[in-house]
């Protein structure tokens, strides 16, 4: 290793240790810097910013509270496989959609080149999901997570691109098709990789049976063709498990499982609940979003201290 | 338990090691299939200590740098042992099965 190479690698070091928290970094910078230093010796550039990368990815997750005492770590872990089918499983019952579409010349005939944008960026989002499924079930949750994060990145120039010639159909767009990919991508970015995947028997029972809730909305939608019926219904899908996870969190219940549930959970709201929200009054909007938030917030604070109550955490 | 972490309470199995050397470990015992960077490394090994599986045996000072040596505690030994014996039974059945095959018999004596 050249010189300029061990000072561009310490340089790096450097930066990504400011990604931790004050406290944490003053106690385990000398060891870090120490692995650091062993694991970079000889290596090429890439390797060297991808070890900065995982030390700054460490530092965040800290700032953020995961890897705490609570089983923050566990549960965004168990969480993102369960966002990943849900997001796939949602995107396969849309693509279903299409095909019915498709099928009826006219009504294909009526959609204009935004809305075939979206529907190309749902089909292209959907194959990364199943592709990044596929990668956590085969134990690759490094390769799953920058799949991820590719997918999520380049939906956001093909939506935008249609944004404009959407009309009405915005708000739908950047709910259905963005705002779900993003959310999953930062849960797997989030969980620690040693914890990421679907191991056990359990964790696969618990991504198909995730996958079978996808479709409970869209064969809602299928049986009952009355809005005003099917709407309140679809919405009820999603808000209950994640209102559940809240109420588990605040209430400190040692249910890791329905937590994680509620987490993925999200996904359908963002794609299914937040328009139908934005939708309503200003006022009324306004008022939930600032509830949510200071219910997630407080929440959230609980969750990171979930541990200081002596309770054991399960590996 | 997750492959890392079955690796990492392998790797110390033996004996107490710091962190490049649970890294080097890793590899090996993985034959190369998994590699663990440093803040993942460092992240589980904060978590394993947190369950109680891990200590730290002692820390020393190289090239100036101060760096912690890990052990395995009395927990994580329990835990690696379960989940060899788990391990072990599934291979064996697995193996027993395909002995059965026509087809492969011998091919896993």
């Amino acid at each position: 290793m050249t010189k300029d190479q061990t000072d561009g690698g310490s340089g790096l070091l450097r930066v990504a240790l400011r990604a931790y928290p004050r406290a944490a970094r003053t106690a385990h910078a000398q060891e870090l810097a120490a692995i650091y230093a062993e694991a970079t010796a000889g290596a090429g550039r890439v390797a060297t910013l991808r070890e900065a990368m995982d030390v700054a990815g460490h530092g965040l997750r800290l700032r953020c509270g995961l890897g705490g005492q609570g089983r923050a770590d566990e549960i965004v872990a168990r969480a993102a496989p369960l966002a990943v089918v849900l997001c796939a499983a949602q995107g396969l019952a849309y693509l279903a959609y299409v095909v019915v579409t498709a099928l009826t010349p006219p009504q294909l005939a009526q959609l204009g080149g935004a809305y075939l944008t979206v529907l190309l960026d749902a089909s292209g989002a959907t194959l990364v999901w199943l592709a990044v499924l596929a990668l956590l079930l085969s134990g690759r949750p490094g390769a799953a997570r920058i799949l991820g994060a590719i997918g999520t990145l380049g939906q956001f120039p093909v939506v935008l691109t249609a944004l404009p010639g959407l009309g009405t159909g915005r708000l739908d767009a950047v709910c259905s098709a963005l705002l779900p990919s993003l959310f999953v991508s930062l849960l797997l970015l989030a969980a620690p990789r040693d914890m990421l995947g679907a191991a056990s028997p359990r964790d696969r029972l618990a991504v198909g049976w995730t996958g079978v809730l996808a479709l409970v909305p869209y064969v809602i939608m299928l049986v009952v063709h009355r809005t005003q019926v099917t709407v309140p219904i679809v919405t009820l899908v999603w808000f209950v498990p994640a209102v559940l996870a809240l109420a588990l969190v605040l209430a400190r219940r040692d249910a890791a499982g329905p937590i994680a549930l509620g987490v993925a959970a999200v996904v359908g709201l963002l794609r299914f609940d937040v328009p139908e929200l934005v939708r309503l009054d200003p006022a009324w909007t306004s008022s939930v979003a600032v509830l949510t938030a200071v219910v997630v917030v407080f929440a959230w604070r609980r969750w990171i201290d979930g541990g200081a109550d002596g309770r054991t955490v399960r590996s | 338990m997750q492959e890392p972490t079955l690796l990492l309470l392998t790797a110390l199995a033996d004996e107490p090691r710091h962190g490049y050397a649970l890294m080097q470990e890793v590899v090996e015992i993985s034959n190369g299939r998994v590699r663990l960077r440093t803040g993942t490394l460092y992240g589980a090994l904060e978590r394993l200590q947190r369950e109680g599986m891990v200590r730290v045996e002692r820390e020393e000072v190289v090239d100036g740098r101060a760096r912690k040596v890990y052990a395995l505690a009395e927990p994580g030994v329990t835990a690696l042992a379960e989940e060899t014996a788990r391990l072990r039974a599934v291979a064996t059945e697995a193996e027993r099965r395909l002995a059965l095959r026509p087809g492969l018999k011998g091919a896993t004596a």
